[in-house]
């Protein structure tokens, strides 16, 4: 029981986290940095969201997809990431 | 509304971060969409009124997430997971023998895509030269002699 409720609020800690980073990333103003997926991504959304009558995320395809963290790769191997299917967007204006 | 093609109403499409490893036009795009939509400058709505602009900030984030900062010398992170260059994967107008057969996933998606929207302007970024390059492109490494006919640069 002890466990279990360690856990409980270890998962309210990170919910918590995750709302104050949501409330962050909403007020999207763009910042000159490099951007990685997600960043873009939420950006892209975003930017959407506060805009919808006259922009519009559109899906266009897929890619091989990345899960570079939990499987160490390496970039000769072929068709070997069918799994991890990453999307990547279009955005119209 | 920006979901319907209107008749006459030219469409325009810009694409960067082809090559993973080159990231500018990636940041430039998103600060580009920011600018035409929170600009209140006339041309600019009159533009966004009178065209139907398409962007895609990265056409290769597999190769994005590859590449890592600060590298300025290797071309780690370039190509797309399956190890093709995207720039180097388009069918050849002139048919000049492309160095892989096997035809990318962000290939063939861009090019439904093309398929789908009559596009009449485009524009694709890359980093590390300052060159334009005129349409029909072609792979350099075939056809020497063809190739300064039509073009000087092969990014």
């Amino acid at each position: 029981m002890m466990i279990l409720s360690s856990v409980n609020q270890l998962q309210m800690k990170t919910n918590l986290f995750v709302w104050i980073f949501c409330l962050i990333q909403s007020s999207c103003e763009y910042e000159f940095h490099y951007h990685s997926y997600l960043q873009m991504t939420n950006f892209l959304h975003n930017i959407t969201g506060q805009y919808p009558s006259r922009s519009a995320l559109f899906q266009v395809g897929e890619t091989q997809g990345s899960n570079f963290e939990k499987v160490p790769i390496e970039i000769d191997e072929i068709f070997a990431f069918d799994l991890f299917k990453e999307e990547f967007f279009g955005l119209l204006l | 509304m920006p979901e319907q093609h209107v008749l006459l109403r030219p469409e325009v499409k810009y694409i960067g971060n082809m090559h993973g490893n080159e990231v500018l036009g990636l940041e430039m795009l998103l600060n580009l969409i920011e600018y035409l939509l929170t600009s209140t400058d006339p041309q600019v709505l009159e533009l966004m009124s009178r065209t139907r602009i398409w962007i895609m900030p990265s056409m290769n984030p597999d190769g994005h997430e590859l590449a890592t900062y600060g590298d300025c010398s290797t071309i780690h992170g370039r190509n797309t997971l399956n190890n093709i260059d995207l720039n180097r994967n388009f069918p050849d107008f002139l048919g000049a023998q492309l160095p892989t057969n096997i035809r990318a996933l962000e290939t063939t998606a861009i090019i439904a895509w093309i398929q789908a929207v009559p596009f009449v302007l485009s524009a694709n970024f890359h980093s590390g030269a300052f060159i334009v390059n005129v349409p029909y492109d072609r792979y350099c490494k075939s056809l020497i002699f063809f190739c300064w006919l039509i073009s000087f640069s092969c990014d």
